[in-house]
Protein backbone atom coordinates (compact mmCIF):
# COMPACT_ATOMS: atom_id res chain seq x y z
CA UNK A 1 0.00 0.00 0.00
CA UNK A 2 2.99 2.26 0.57
CA UNK A 3 3.90 1.70 -3.05
CA UNK A 4 1.24 4.14 -4.27
CA UNK A 5 3.27 6.74 -6.11
CA UNK A 6 2.73 10.44 -6.58
CA UNK A 7 2.10 9.73 -10.28
CA UNK A 8 -0.63 7.29 -9.38
CA UNK A 9 -2.27 9.89 -7.20
CA UNK A 10 -2.06 12.54 -9.89
CA UNK A 11 -3.58 10.17 -12.46
CA UNK A 12 -6.51 9.79 -10.13
CA UNK A 13 -7.00 13.48 -9.44
CA UNK A 14 -10.36 13.93 -7.76
CA UNK A 15 -13.09 14.65 -10.36
CA UNK A 16 -16.50 16.18 -9.63
CA UNK A 17 -18.02 12.72 -9.22
CA UNK A 18 -15.34 11.96 -6.65
CA UNK A 19 -16.34 14.93 -4.55
CA UNK A 20 -19.96 13.89 -4.87
CA UNK A 21 -19.08 10.42 -3.63
CA UNK A 22 -17.12 11.82 -0.72
CA UNK A 23 -20.10 13.99 0.21
CA UNK A 24 -22.42 10.99 -0.03
CA UNK A 25 -20.07 8.95 2.14
CA UNK A 26 -20.03 11.70 4.76
CA UNK A 27 -23.79 12.03 4.69
CA UNK A 28 -24.21 8.29 5.00
CA UNK A 29 -21.97 8.28 8.04
CA UNK A 30 -23.76 11.20 9.62
CA UNK A 31 -27.19 9.69 9.03
CA UNK A 32 -27.01 7.16 11.90
CA UNK A 33 -25.43 9.83 14.13
CA UNK A 34 -28.39 12.12 13.58
CA UNK A 35 -30.84 9.30 14.20
CA UNK A 36 -29.06 8.22 17.35
CA UNK A 37 -28.89 11.80 18.57
CA UNK A 38 -32.68 11.95 18.44
CA UNK A 39 -33.17 8.60 20.14
CA UNK A 40 -30.77 9.25 23.00
CA UNK A 41 -31.16 12.99 23.36
CA UNK A 42 -33.05 12.61 26.57
CA UNK A 43 -30.11 11.21 28.46
CA UNK A 44 -27.78 14.19 28.61
CA UNK A 45 -28.68 17.07 26.36
CA UNK A 46 -27.08 16.16 23.04
CA UNK A 47 -25.50 13.10 24.65
CA UNK A 48 -22.08 14.59 23.88
CA UNK A 49 -22.18 14.61 20.07
CA UNK A 50 -22.16 18.39 19.69
CA UNK A 51 -19.66 18.74 22.53
CA UNK A 52 -17.43 16.21 20.81
CA UNK A 53 -17.75 18.03 17.49
CA UNK A 54 -16.98 21.36 19.12
CA UNK A 55 -14.06 20.25 21.29
CA UNK A 56 -11.39 20.10 18.55
CA UNK A 57 -12.58 23.37 16.97
CA UNK A 58 -13.06 25.30 20.20
CA UNK A 59 -9.31 25.64 20.85
CA UNK A 60 -7.10 27.43 18.34
CA UNK A 61 -4.13 25.28 19.39
CA UNK A 62 -6.04 22.12 18.36
CA UNK A 63 -7.33 23.64 15.13
CA UNK A 64 -3.99 24.85 13.78
CA UNK A 65 -2.27 21.54 14.56
CA UNK A 66 -4.99 19.50 12.81
CA UNK A 67 -4.95 21.74 9.74
CA UNK A 68 -1.13 21.57 9.73
CA UNK A 69 -1.30 17.75 9.55
CA UNK A 70 -3.45 18.02 6.42
CA UNK A 71 -1.26 20.75 4.88
CA UNK A 72 1.93 18.79 5.54
CA UNK A 73 0.39 15.62 4.12
CA UNK A 74 -0.58 17.54 0.98
CA UNK A 75 2.96 18.93 0.68
CA UNK A 76 4.53 15.50 1.12
CA UNK A 77 2.16 13.90 -1.41
CA UNK A 78 1.46 10.18 -1.61
CA UNK A 79 1.59 8.11 0.48
CA UNK A 80 1.85 10.62 3.38
CA UNK A 81 -1.25 12.51 2.21
CA UNK A 82 -3.41 9.55 3.21
CA UNK A 83 -1.21 7.69 5.70
CA UNK A 84 -1.09 10.65 8.12
CA UNK A 85 -4.87 11.31 8.26
CA UNK A 86 -5.58 7.57 8.60
CA UNK A 87 -2.99 7.02 11.33
CA UNK A 88 -3.81 10.18 13.29
CA UNK A 89 -7.33 9.17 14.51
CA UNK A 90 -6.05 5.77 15.64
CA UNK A 91 -3.16 7.24 17.62
CA UNK A 92 -5.45 9.96 18.93
CA UNK A 93 -7.81 7.24 20.17
CA UNK A 94 -4.87 5.56 21.92
CA UNK A 95 -4.17 8.88 23.65
CA UNK A 96 -7.87 9.21 24.44
CA UNK A 97 -7.83 5.79 26.10
CA UNK A 98 -4.99 6.97 28.35
CA UNK A 99 -7.07 10.03 29.26
CA UNK A 100 -10.26 8.08 29.93
CA UNK A 101 -8.54 5.47 32.05
CA UNK A 102 -6.84 8.15 34.13
CA UNK A 103 -3.28 7.51 33.00
CA UNK A 104 -1.49 10.80 33.53
CA UNK A 105 0.56 12.19 30.67
CA UNK A 106 3.07 14.90 31.56
CA UNK A 107 2.78 18.36 29.96
CA UNK A 108 -0.24 17.59 27.74
CA UNK A 109 -0.99 21.24 26.95
CA UNK A 110 2.69 21.92 26.27
CA UNK A 111 2.75 18.96 23.89
CA UNK A 112 -0.29 20.31 22.05
CA UNK A 113 1.27 23.76 21.73
CA UNK A 114 4.53 22.17 20.58
CA UNK A 115 2.60 20.22 17.92
CA UNK A 116 1.35 23.49 16.41
CA UNK A 117 4.83 24.99 16.48
CA UNK A 118 6.68 22.01 14.98
CA UNK A 119 4.05 20.98 12.43
CA UNK A 120 3.75 24.64 11.34
CA UNK A 121 7.51 24.80 10.92
CA UNK A 122 7.45 21.59 8.85
CA UNK A 123 4.92 23.19 6.53
CA UNK A 124 6.74 26.55 6.41
CA UNK A 125 10.09 24.91 5.65
CA UNK A 126 8.46 22.37 3.32
CA UNK A 127 10.36 19.69 5.21
CA UNK A 128 10.48 16.28 3.53
CA UNK A 129 11.63 13.74 6.11
CA UNK A 130 11.23 9.97 5.51
CA UNK A 131 7.66 8.76 5.87
CA UNK A 132 8.33 6.92 9.14
CA UNK A 133 9.74 10.11 10.70
CA UNK A 134 6.70 12.15 9.69
CA UNK A 135 4.43 9.36 10.92
CA UNK A 136 6.24 9.13 14.26
CA UNK A 137 6.09 12.90 14.80
CA UNK A 138 2.38 13.08 13.99
CA UNK A 139 1.61 9.96 16.07
CA UNK A 140 3.32 11.35 19.17
CA UNK A 141 1.39 14.62 18.90
CA UNK A 142 -1.85 12.71 18.21
CA UNK A 143 -1.48 11.02 21.60
CA UNK A 144 -1.31 14.43 23.34
CA UNK A 145 -4.37 15.71 21.47
CA UNK A 146 -6.26 12.46 22.16
CA UNK A 147 -5.39 12.60 25.86
CA UNK A 148 -6.84 16.10 26.13
CA UNK A 149 -10.09 14.96 24.46
CA UNK A 150 -10.21 11.68 26.37
CA UNK A 151 -10.05 13.20 29.84
CA UNK A 152 -13.44 14.83 29.15
CA UNK A 153 -15.04 11.63 27.84
CA UNK A 154 -16.48 10.26 31.10
CA UNK A 155 -18.31 13.54 31.77
CA UNK A 156 -20.81 12.92 28.98
CA UNK A 157 -23.94 10.77 29.13
CA UNK A 158 -23.16 8.84 25.95
CA UNK A 159 -19.39 8.57 25.43
CA UNK A 160 -19.78 6.98 21.99
CA UNK A 161 -21.49 10.16 20.76
CA UNK A 162 -18.75 12.39 22.21
CA UNK A 163 -16.07 10.12 20.69
CA UNK A 164 -17.83 10.15 17.31
CA UNK A 165 -18.05 13.94 17.43
CA UNK A 166 -14.43 14.62 18.15
CA UNK A 167 -13.08 11.96 15.78
CA UNK A 168 -15.26 13.32 12.95
CA UNK A 169 -14.32 16.95 13.71
CA UNK A 170 -10.62 16.06 13.77
CA UNK A 171 -10.91 14.20 10.46
CA UNK A 172 -12.73 17.12 8.87
CA UNK A 173 -10.01 19.53 10.03
CA UNK A 174 -7.44 17.25 8.35
CA UNK A 175 -9.56 17.31 5.23
CA UNK A 176 -9.58 21.13 5.34
CA UNK A 177 -5.78 21.07 5.47
CA UNK A 178 -5.58 18.61 2.57
CA UNK A 179 -7.99 20.63 0.43
CA UNK A 180 -6.12 23.90 1.13
CA UNK A 181 -2.87 22.02 0.49
CA UNK A 182 -4.17 21.23 -3.00
CA UNK A 183 -3.06 24.78 -3.91
CA UNK A 184 0.50 23.48 -3.60
CA UNK A 185 0.55 22.69 -7.32
CA UNK A 186 0.77 26.40 -8.22
CA UNK A 187 3.85 28.47 -7.28
CA UNK A 188 1.73 31.20 -5.67
CA UNK A 189 -0.27 28.59 -3.78
CA UNK A 190 2.92 26.92 -2.59
CA UNK A 191 4.18 30.24 -1.16
CA UNK A 192 0.81 30.89 0.45
CA UNK A 193 0.80 27.47 2.12
CA UNK A 194 4.32 27.98 3.43
CA UNK A 195 3.25 31.36 4.80
CA UNK A 196 0.26 29.63 6.41
CA UNK A 197 2.66 27.14 7.97
CA UNK A 198 4.65 30.04 9.39
CA UNK A 199 1.47 31.51 10.84
CA UNK A 200 0.58 28.16 12.41
CA UNK A 201 4.07 27.96 13.91
CA UNK A 202 3.60 31.44 15.40
CA UNK A 203 0.26 30.44 16.95
CA UNK A 204 1.85 27.28 18.33
CA UNK A 205 4.75 29.31 19.67
CA UNK A 206 2.35 31.73 21.35
CA UNK A 207 0.54 28.89 23.12
CA UNK A 208 3.87 27.32 24.06
CA UNK A 209 5.00 30.59 25.65
CA UNK A 210 1.68 30.78 27.54
CA UNK A 211 2.24 27.26 28.85
CA UNK A 212 5.82 27.90 29.84
CA UNK A 213 4.77 31.16 31.50
CA UNK A 214 2.00 29.39 33.40
CA UNK A 215 4.38 26.63 34.43
CA UNK B 1 -19.44 -1.94 -12.28
CA UNK B 2 -20.63 -5.44 -13.10
CA UNK B 3 -24.27 -6.35 -13.70
CA UNK B 4 -24.39 -8.03 -10.31
CA UNK B 5 -23.04 -4.93 -8.61
CA UNK B 6 -25.56 -2.80 -10.45
CA UNK B 7 -28.39 -5.03 -9.27
CA UNK B 8 -27.02 -4.77 -5.77
CA UNK B 9 -26.94 -0.98 -6.05
CA UNK B 10 -30.59 -0.86 -7.13
CA UNK B 11 -31.58 -3.06 -4.21
CA UNK B 12 -29.68 -0.83 -1.85
CA UNK B 13 -31.42 2.28 -3.13
CA UNK B 14 -34.71 0.61 -2.22
CA UNK B 15 -33.30 -0.30 1.20
CA UNK B 16 -32.31 3.32 1.89
CA UNK B 17 -35.75 4.59 0.90
CA UNK B 18 -37.39 2.06 3.18
CA UNK B 19 -35.02 2.92 6.00
CA UNK B 20 -35.78 6.62 5.82
CA UNK B 21 -39.50 5.96 5.60
CA UNK B 22 -39.40 3.70 8.66
CA UNK B 23 -37.44 6.21 10.71
CA UNK B 24 -39.90 8.97 9.91
CA UNK B 25 -42.87 6.80 10.76
CA UNK B 26 -41.39 5.79 14.10
CA UNK B 27 -40.87 9.41 15.08
CA UNK B 28 -44.62 9.88 15.26
CA UNK B 29 -45.57 6.77 17.17
CA UNK B 30 -44.97 5.58 20.69
CA UNK B 31 -43.10 2.30 21.10
CA UNK B 32 -46.12 0.56 22.65
CA UNK B 33 -48.31 1.63 19.75
CA UNK B 34 -45.77 0.29 17.29
CA UNK B 35 -45.60 -3.07 19.07
CA UNK B 36 -49.39 -3.29 19.11
CA UNK B 37 -49.40 -2.62 15.38
CA UNK B 38 -46.65 -4.87 14.13
CA UNK B 39 -45.84 -7.34 16.89
CA UNK B 40 -42.28 -6.06 17.33
CA UNK B 41 -40.92 -5.74 13.77
CA UNK B 42 -40.52 -1.95 13.87
CA UNK B 43 -39.20 -2.10 17.43
CA UNK B 44 -36.51 -4.50 16.22
CA UNK B 45 -35.81 -2.17 13.32
CA UNK B 46 -35.61 0.84 15.65
CA UNK B 47 -33.25 -1.09 17.91
CA UNK B 48 -30.56 -0.85 15.21
CA UNK B 49 -30.73 2.95 15.48
CA UNK B 50 -31.14 3.21 19.24
CA UNK B 51 -27.48 2.59 19.98
CA UNK B 52 -24.80 4.14 17.79
CA UNK B 53 -22.69 0.99 18.05
CA UNK B 54 -25.13 -0.86 15.75
CA UNK B 55 -25.02 1.46 12.73
CA UNK B 56 -21.28 2.05 12.98
CA UNK B 57 -20.60 -1.70 13.19
CA UNK B 58 -22.92 -2.44 10.28
CA UNK B 59 -21.45 0.44 8.28
CA UNK B 60 -17.89 -0.80 8.84
CA UNK B 61 -18.87 -4.35 7.86
CA UNK B 62 -20.50 -3.02 4.67
CA UNK B 63 -17.34 -1.08 3.80
CA UNK B 64 -15.22 -4.17 4.46
CA UNK B 65 -17.41 -6.28 2.18
CA UNK B 66 -17.37 -3.58 -0.52
CA UNK B 67 -13.58 -3.49 -0.46
CA UNK B 68 -13.47 -7.23 -1.20
CA UNK B 69 -15.71 -7.07 -4.27
CA UNK B 70 -19.27 -7.93 -5.39
CA UNK B 71 -19.15 -11.60 -4.40
CA UNK B 72 -18.08 -10.80 -0.85
CA UNK B 73 -20.85 -8.16 -0.73
CA UNK B 74 -23.57 -10.57 -1.76
CA UNK B 75 -22.53 -13.23 0.74
CA UNK B 76 -21.85 -10.80 3.58
CA UNK B 77 -25.18 -9.05 3.09
CA UNK B 78 -26.80 -12.46 3.33
CA UNK B 79 -24.81 -13.77 6.30
CA UNK B 80 -24.98 -10.58 8.44
CA UNK B 81 -28.80 -10.28 8.80
CA UNK B 82 -29.16 -14.04 9.15
CA UNK B 83 -26.60 -13.95 11.96
CA UNK B 84 -28.43 -11.10 13.70
CA UNK B 85 -31.80 -12.89 13.58
CA UNK B 86 -30.49 -16.34 14.49
CA UNK B 87 -28.28 -14.92 17.25
CA UNK B 88 -31.28 -13.24 18.83
CA UNK B 89 -33.50 -16.30 18.55
CA UNK B 90 -30.88 -18.83 19.69
CA UNK B 91 -29.63 -16.77 22.61
CA UNK B 92 -27.68 -19.03 24.94
CA UNK B 93 -27.65 -18.13 28.65
CA UNK B 94 -28.13 -14.70 30.19
CA UNK B 95 -25.64 -12.23 28.81
CA UNK B 96 -24.60 -9.26 31.01
CA UNK B 97 -26.11 -5.86 30.22
CA UNK B 98 -22.76 -4.53 28.98
CA UNK B 99 -22.50 -7.33 26.39
CA UNK B 100 -24.08 -5.23 23.66
CA UNK B 101 -21.66 -2.32 24.13
CA UNK B 102 -18.70 -4.68 24.40
CA UNK B 103 -19.68 -6.66 21.31
CA UNK B 104 -20.43 -3.64 19.12
CA UNK B 105 -17.37 -1.63 20.12
CA UNK B 106 -15.05 -4.65 19.71
CA UNK B 107 -16.46 -5.22 16.24
CA UNK B 108 -16.09 -1.52 15.42
CA UNK B 109 -12.38 -1.76 16.26
CA UNK B 110 -11.89 -5.00 14.26
CA UNK B 111 -13.91 -4.04 11.18
CA UNK B 112 -12.64 -0.43 11.21
CA UNK B 113 -9.00 -1.52 11.36
CA UNK B 114 -9.51 -4.05 8.57
CA UNK B 115 -11.09 -1.30 6.42
CA UNK B 116 -8.32 1.21 7.27
CA UNK B 117 -5.64 -1.34 6.39
CA UNK B 118 -7.59 -2.43 3.27
CA UNK B 119 -6.81 -5.96 4.45
CA UNK B 120 -6.68 -8.44 1.58
CA UNK B 121 -8.81 -11.07 3.28
CA UNK B 122 -9.95 -14.10 1.26
CA UNK B 123 -13.49 -13.35 0.00
CA UNK B 124 -14.97 -16.14 2.12
CA UNK B 125 -13.63 -14.65 5.37
CA UNK B 126 -15.71 -11.47 5.26
CA UNK B 127 -19.11 -13.26 5.15
CA UNK B 128 -17.88 -15.60 7.90
CA UNK B 129 -16.88 -12.61 10.02
CA UNK B 130 -20.25 -11.00 9.26
CA UNK B 131 -22.09 -14.14 10.33
CA UNK B 132 -20.14 -14.44 13.59
CA UNK B 133 -20.54 -10.71 14.30
CA UNK B 134 -24.27 -10.93 13.57
CA UNK B 135 -24.69 -13.92 15.88
CA UNK B 136 -22.88 -12.10 18.68
CA UNK B 137 -24.71 -8.80 18.25
CA UNK B 138 -28.05 -10.58 17.85
CA UNK B 139 -27.53 -12.53 21.07
CA UNK B 140 -26.49 -9.37 22.88
CA UNK B 141 -29.64 -7.60 21.66
CA UNK B 142 -31.99 -10.04 23.38
CA UNK B 143 -32.21 -7.86 26.49
CA UNK B 144 -33.60 -4.98 24.42
CA UNK B 145 -36.59 -7.01 23.21
CA UNK B 146 -39.84 -5.92 24.90
CA UNK B 147 -41.68 -8.69 26.74
CA UNK B 148 -44.79 -8.37 24.60
CA UNK B 149 -42.95 -8.44 21.28
CA UNK B 150 -43.01 -11.53 19.09
CA UNK B 151 -39.39 -12.80 19.02
CA UNK B 152 -39.48 -13.77 15.35
CA UNK B 153 -40.83 -10.39 14.25
CA UNK B 154 -38.37 -8.52 16.49
CA UNK B 155 -35.53 -10.64 15.04
CA UNK B 156 -36.70 -9.88 11.51
CA UNK B 157 -36.80 -6.16 12.30
CA UNK B 158 -33.31 -6.32 13.77
CA UNK B 159 -31.98 -8.19 10.74
CA UNK B 160 -33.67 -5.81 8.31
CA UNK B 161 -32.29 -2.79 10.17
CA UNK B 162 -28.77 -4.22 10.08
CA UNK B 163 -29.13 -4.83 6.37
CA UNK B 164 -30.39 -1.29 5.74
CA UNK B 165 -27.12 0.15 7.03
CA UNK B 166 -24.63 -2.43 5.75
CA UNK B 167 -26.01 -2.51 2.20
CA UNK B 168 -25.50 1.18 1.25
CA UNK B 169 -22.06 1.10 2.87
CA UNK B 170 -21.05 -1.86 0.73
CA UNK B 171 -22.22 -0.08 -2.43
CA UNK B 172 -20.22 3.02 -1.47
CA UNK B 173 -17.08 0.96 -0.93
CA UNK B 174 -17.72 -1.07 -4.07
CA UNK B 175 -18.03 2.04 -6.22
CA UNK B 176 -15.04 3.60 -4.45
CA UNK B 177 -12.78 0.83 -5.72
CA UNK B 178 -12.70 2.55 -9.12
CA UNK B 179 -10.65 5.57 -8.02
CA UNK B 180 -7.75 6.02 -5.66
CA UNK B 181 -9.17 9.03 -3.85
CA UNK B 182 -12.39 7.27 -3.01
CA UNK B 183 -10.52 4.22 -1.76
CA UNK B 184 -8.56 6.54 0.53
CA UNK B 185 -11.80 8.12 1.78
CA UNK B 186 -13.21 4.68 2.62
CA UNK B 187 -10.03 3.77 4.50
CA UNK B 188 -10.13 7.07 6.41
CA UNK B 189 -13.72 6.36 7.47
CA UNK B 190 -12.59 2.91 8.61
CA UNK B 191 -9.90 4.49 10.79
CA UNK B 192 -12.51 6.86 12.28
CA UNK B 193 -14.80 3.94 13.16
CA UNK B 194 -11.91 1.97 14.68
CA UNK B 195 -10.89 5.03 16.72
CA UNK B 196 -14.45 5.52 18.03
CA UNK B 197 -14.70 1.82 18.90
CA UNK B 198 -11.38 1.90 20.71
CA UNK B 199 -12.46 4.92 22.76
CA UNK B 200 -15.60 3.09 23.88
CA UNK B 201 -14.11 -0.38 24.29
CA UNK B 202 -10.90 0.39 26.17
CA UNK B 203 -12.50 2.16 29.16
CA UNK B 204 -15.01 -0.69 29.51
CA UNK B 205 -12.21 -3.25 29.63
CA UNK B 206 -9.50 -1.29 31.44
CA UNK B 207 -11.58 0.91 33.77
CA UNK B 208 -15.15 -0.44 33.96
CA UNK B 209 -16.28 2.32 36.31
CA UNK B 210 -14.87 5.18 34.24
CA UNK B 211 -17.39 5.40 31.43
CA UNK B 212 -20.99 4.61 30.71
CA UNK B 213 -21.17 3.47 27.13
CA UNK B 214 -24.14 4.55 25.09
Amino acid sequence: MIALSRQALQRHRLPASGWASLGLLGLALLWPLIAAAHVESGRAGDGGLVSGLMHPVSGLDHVVAMVAVGLWGAQLGAPAIWVLPIAFPLMMAAGGVLGVTGVALPQVETGIALSGLLLGLMVALQARPPLWTALLLVAVFAIFHGHAHGTELPDFGVPILYASGFVAATGLLHLCGIVIGGANRWPAGERLIRAGGGLIALVGGYFLLLQLGAG
Amino acid sequence: MTARAFTLACGQAVFVSLALASTMALAHQSVTHVIADDGGFLTGLAQTLSHLGYPLTAFALGLLAGQRGPDACVWTLTAWPVGLAVGLLLRVGELPSAALELASSAMMVCFGLLVALAARLPPVVVPAVGLCGGLLLGAASHRAMPLDAAPVLFALGLAFGGQLIAAPASVLALSAERTLWRRIAVRAVGSWIAAIGLLVLAPMVLAPGAAVAG
